[in-house]
């Protein structure tokens, strides 16, 4: 064998072992079936920050209602400029502490970009240019009291703030009681002489069934487990906490008493409060990213039909993101709340986009059409959802019908279906749920704003007298600054600054086609101009200045464009 | 030079807003200690910090902390010193018209009054150094015109009269022209009517940052009277970036929730609901009603004439939800809640004429005849004033803060004023509490017991507005049964209302063979507690 024959092979061998094993050994091993209660997800965190050489920072925002941490991961390229310089994407999870997967699902993103920086040109390309802030749970306390307390899927949305739901002077006194010990809260039912209103299926003896109205049943249904634990004759009437964080934002927000759960008034609670602190002190944020469970839905606002629908620039946005998002994410569908879901006042997400100008979307996570089957009528979908429980995960959430004794009623049975049973994934899917969310959120990501500066002219218009142009170029789907955010004035303008050895004579915008431009002239201030309107997406902004120089030679110094959602660019002017 | 009136020199000294005795003080300071002197015979105890203030009874039987509380508040703007300056003396005066009135005084040993006149202390000091000014809103960094600098061209007291004046300049393009009642006032030209506008108008002030606007960015930050949860116009300038989103406002909210007992608001201020009853409006559909619950005028129409009489109050403007303080106590907490401008001083002959031989049509007009026949006149002349971008400018107009300025004479009257208002809102306090309690003896050891739970007083037990908010508990009506047992009845009744003319008759069935023990109590947040015992040796 000649010297380069055993060259090249040794070349080949060096490439092939380059590209071998196709999955290279993580360096953070994580586990994608498992769901992370509040203490494991800190260590999650923790482990990355550790992991990941400086690329994640884990800082707390806040503490929750109970003195919890709110922990905040921001991702970004320790190398390279500051994250509160870079467009950046806020994603968020729970808020109803019961629906729990997104938190999951903010862990996988953070791990799939940190694994993938150096592999994925794609995902490297996107952390040179954007940063990412993600916090895992906005109801710390929710979501422990889900894990660790008897519930059902739907209990524990709320924080844990003590709150005197029934008006009786009292808070928190009379929550569910888990009578059968079993780590979930299922539903109550009596055997009685009269009265019944339903019987115990014949096909299925698992199963309750409605007789027909006139007809006498066995059995009636009496709620959910518990008991009368303050003796005032209501049972479960006032449980932990009592309201809904996803009320109480200063967005179209209304009371309490006009929308359960909004609180005496907006951010009054500690978590949602540091959220909101966090979001205004930070308008780099371009695009957000909410998870819930539960319905297979890719939501953006308005939350209410007395808010006007977006500027048609805005919708289109949304529409491009949204309809991109219902390819990678079967099953789920691309909604606005109020008009394909239900009105809600005071949402986070509208208020984001509305009072801050970040494009954000809210994903309810988890379809039932994803166990598959058809679900038919309500009896039929019950029953299919026991069959394929039995099937797929071998009875773990089917609790079967148990007799016990109760203070207040006497003997009665317990049963029907665990808390994880619904909203949330059976574990073995959970890794897809993640994955396809995360591709989701990092797509919204890669649609912020990314500026460049095609041209930057300096032409002689006449004697001591220079015209400077700059082109700024969006390559993305995002503008800089949204319609609405224009509109209402919530973002500040884009700047284009001129400064150096120049005197700006006259300066403005080139508006106009081609053809027939004009400069669109900013009267005060020249050397800044100001942009409120921003670049677009996939669009440019040219800017003219009329300059004079001191000794007569062409202009020297530097265009600057300041974008609060593009970042920030300098380029010296040419021909110096 | 433009004009200076020498009354002016007043209301620049801070001290002037605290009795003569603590004119030493730093202006806060001051008005805490005058808010919180001790008084012979009376309780006088510090609110909690954040809201400092304090809160006034006599001795009674109840803790005064936990009593039907009538609130008042003054400083949610900090250049209403007026406001200030009365908050400050009402304890003293309250107390001493107590000793006076036997009525008021059986009514402080009930209830209680708190007084909280330093929200903002802060911004009362910012507010009260430097010139002469209207400064609505709290300091608080804030990019108003949204250009990326922050604060940077508020206004100058650029002829160093020590007060921010009006400056108008011609401008063919302006909005403003000249009132047809007289050349001194200008008004907005109506397009609509064919009128064209020759003037502009803005506060006396440069252009700081050279963005061609005036004043467009002062330090100015939040009005916290602008800064709650109803009626707030979300995405306006000073009305903060939330509902609340100061320290003050969100620290007076928590202490009105905390406090359960407060029953009844009255806020010394710009604002004015007394002057002119806020028309009915019953919330519709999901929105929160802007005005009064139609069921509540029961009590606000009297209630509100009676406060209107003793303030002298006049001038009405209707009371727009926008963000108000006392707007939120009512709309959004159920509470009856006033408003009132403390200096109610348009008063004008029958047949007072203009200059021009006019009578006064608009309020101004009728404020300019005030001043003319004032000896410290309000309305500074128009005067030239040289000015680096407006050509022909003039400074002059109605001095900041005049029509809210009162002399001493007519402070202490407007004290005793507010006295007899908070005395006329505490005696309409609903008095809620358990009446006759008896027994009727069915035989065989059952008896049926009645109570009669009564409300006194020209506050219903709970506004239809607190109802409707479900803001306050329900009247909770315990019955315990120290021997034998209930057959038949609640032991836990709620009530969100009384039946006509404040009374409701509640029944028990108890069986006992031996000693008919029973006590009834009832409790509320806004109406106090009561209990009542029924002791009868049956066998
Ligand atoms: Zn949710």
């Amino acid at each position: 064998m000649s010297r380069i024959a055993l060259m090249v092979l040794l070349a080949a061998s060096a490439l092939l072992a380059q590209q071998v094993p196709p999955t290279p050994a993580a360096q953070l091993k994580l586990e994608w079936n498992h769901f992370y209660d509040y203490s494991e997800m800190t260590s999650v965190l923790r482990s990355m920050e550790a992991a990941y050489g400086g690329w994640v920072q884990v800082r707390s925002i806040g503490k929750s209602v109970e003195g919890r941490d709110m922990w905040l991961a921001t991702v970004n390229d320790p190398a390279g400029p500051a994250a509160d310089s870079k467009p950046a994407m806020w994603i968020d999870a729970n808020i109803h502490g019961n629906e729990t997967q997104g938190t999951e699902v903010c862990l996988y993103t953070l791990w799939y970009l940190m694994e993938n920086r150096e592999r994925l040109p794609k995902v490297r390309e996107l952390l040179s240019r954007c940063a990412f802030y993600v916090l895992p749970t906005m109801n710390p306390d929710g979501r422990e009291h889900w894990f660790h307390a008897a519930n059902t899927s739907s209990s524990s949305r709320t924080g844990k703030g003590a709150t005197d739901n029934d008006r009786d002077g009292f808070a928190d006194e009379d929550g569910p009681d888990d009578l059968d010990g079993d780590g979930s809260i299922t539903q109550m039912r009596m055997r009685v002489a009269t009265g019944g209103t339903h019987i115990i299926d014949p096909d299925d003896a698992r199963l309750m069934k409605r007789v027909k109205a006139g007809k006498e049943g066995t059995h009636i249904l009496m709620g959910q487990e518990g008991i009368d634990n303050d003796g005032d004759g209501a049972v479960n009437e006032d449980g932990p906490g009592g309201y809904d964080m996803n009320r109480n934002w200063p967005c179209d927000w209304q009371p309490d008493w006009l929308q359960f759960g909004a609180g005496p008034y907006p951010f009054c609670f500690p978590e949602t409060r540091c959220v909101a602190d966090f979001l205004m002190a930070h308008p780099n944020i371009a695009a957000l990213q909410s998870y819930h469970n539960s319905g297979g839905m890719i939501l953006r606002g308005p939350g209410a039909e007395s808010t006007p629908e977006y500027p048609a620039q805005d919708v289109a946005v949304y529409d491009e993101l949204g309809r991109a998002g219902e390819k990678m994410l079967p099953h789920y569908r691309y909604m606005i709340i109020w008009k394909d879901l239900y009105t809600v006042h005071g949402g986070s997400i509208t208020w984001a986009f509305e009072n801050l100008g970040i494009f954000g979307f809210t994903n309810e996570l988890w379809a039932d059409a994803q166990y598959g089957g058809d679900a038919g009528d309500p009896d039929d979908a019950q029953k299919a959802r026991i069959e394929w429980d039995e099937r797929m995960e071998l009875g773990r959430n089917l609790r079967p019908w148990k007799a016990l004794r109760h203070p207040q009623y006497g003997t009665i049975e317990v049963g029907g279906m665990a808390k994880t049973s619904s909203r949330v994934p059976p574990p073995f899917m959970l890794e897809e749920l993640c994955h396809r969310n995360t591709v989701f959120t990092l797509h919204h990501a890669g649609e912020m704003p990314q500026l460049d500066v095609p041209s930057l002219s300096v032409t002689k218009a006449g004697e001591g007298l220079w015209k400077v142009r700059a082109e700024v170029r969006n390559a993305k789907l995002i503008p800089t600054i949204a319609a609405l955010a224009r509109k209402r004035a919530v973002v500040r303008p884009d700047m284009a600054t001129l400064a150096g050895e120049l005197r700006v004579v006259a300066a403005g915008i080139i508006t106009g086609p081609v053809h027939d431009q004009k400069l669109e002239r900013q009267e005060h201030r020249p050397e800044r101009l100001l942009l409120p309107g921003g670049v677009p997406g996939k669009g440019r902004v040219i800017l003219e200045w009329w300059v004079t120089t001191s000794d007569g030679l062409a202009p020297r110094g530097q265009f600057t464009f300041d974008a609060l959602k593009g970042g920030r660019l300098t380029q010296a002017l040419p021909g110096q | 030079m433009c004009s200076f009136n020498r009354w002016m020199v007043l209301l620049l000294l801070p001290a002037a807003l605290v009795a003569q005795t603590d004119r030493d003080l730093p202006l806060v300071q001051g008005v805490l200690q005058a808010l919180q002197r001790p008084h012979e015979g009376a309780i006088l105890l510090p609110v909690r910090a954040g809201v400092d203030g304090v809160l006034v009874a006599l001795p009674g039987e109840v803790p005064a902390t936990e009593r039907p509380c009538v609130l008042v508040v003054a400083g949610l703007n900090p250049d209403h010193r007026v406001g200030v300056q009365v908050a400050a003396q009402l304890p003293q005066a309250l107390l001493a018209a107590a000793k006076e009135d036997p009525a008021l005084a059986e009514c402080l040993a009930r209830c209680a009054v708190e007084v909280i006149a330093v929200p903002a202390p802060d911004a009362l000091e910012w507010a009260a150094r430097g010139a002469l000014r209207e400064a609505r809103a709290v300091p608080a960094p804030m990019d108003d015109d949204n250009d990326g600098l922050v604060d940077e061209d508020g206004p100058e007291d650029m002829n160093g009269d020590g007060i921010i004046a009006s400056m108008r300049a011609p401008d063919d393009d302006g909005v403003w022209r000249i009132s047809d009642e007289d050349p001194r006032l200008l008004v907005k030209a109506d397009a609509s009517k064919g009128e064209r506008g020759a003037w502009k108008l803005t506060t006396e002030g440069i252009d700081n940052d050279g963005d061609g606007l005036i004043n467009e960015d002062g330090p100015g930050g939040v009005d916290l009277d602008r800064n709650f949860a109803h009626g707030w116009k979300e995405g306006e300038r000073e009305v903060g970036s939330s509902c609340p989103s100061e320290v003050a406002s969100r620290a007076l909210i928590e202490h009105v929730l905390q406090r359960r007992s407060v029953a009844a608001v009255l806020v010394l201020g710009w604002r004015d609901n007394i002057a002119q009853l806020p028309r009915t409006n019953d919330a519709a559909g999901k929105r929160a009603p802007n005005g009064l619950h139609t069921e509540d005028v029961a009590w606000a129409k009297p209630l509100t004439a009676s406060l209107a009489k003793v303030l002298g109050a006049t001038d009405g403007v209707e009371d727009t939800a926008d963000g108000g303080f006392h707007q939120w106590a009512y709309a959004q907490h159920g509470l009856p809640a006033f408003a009132s401008r403390v200096a109610y001083r348009l008063e004008l002959p029958a047949d007072s004429k203009l200059p021009s031989g006019k009578a006064p049509e608009s309020l101004e007009a009728k404020w300019l005849l005030q001043s003319d026949a004032a000896v410290a006149q309000g309305f500074m002349p128009w005067s030239p004033c040289e000015h680096p971008t407006w050509k022909g400018a003039e400074l002059g107009g109605f001095a900041p803060l005049w029509k809210v300025h009162l002399d001493a004479a007519q402070l202490a009257a407007a004290v005793k004023a507010q006295v007899l208002a908070v005395a006329a809102i505490a005696q309409a306090l609903p008095r809620v509490g358990v009446g006759k309690l008896a027994s009727k003896d069915l035989g065989a050891g059952l008896y049926e017991i009645t109570a009669d739970i009564h409300c006194r007083g020209l506050l219903p037990m709970a506004t239809a507005q607190a109802r409707a908010t479900r803001t306050a508990r329900p009247l909770l009506v315990r019955f315990v049964c120290g021997t034998g047992s209930l057959v038949d009845g609640e032991v836990l009744t709620r009530l969100e209302r009384l039946g006509t003319n404040g009374h409701e008759r509640l029944r028990w069935l108890v069986q006992t063979n031996g000693t008919l023990d029973v006590t009834v109590s009832t409790n509320s947040d806004r109406c106090g507690n009561s209990s009542a015992q029924l002791k009868v040796e049956v066998r």
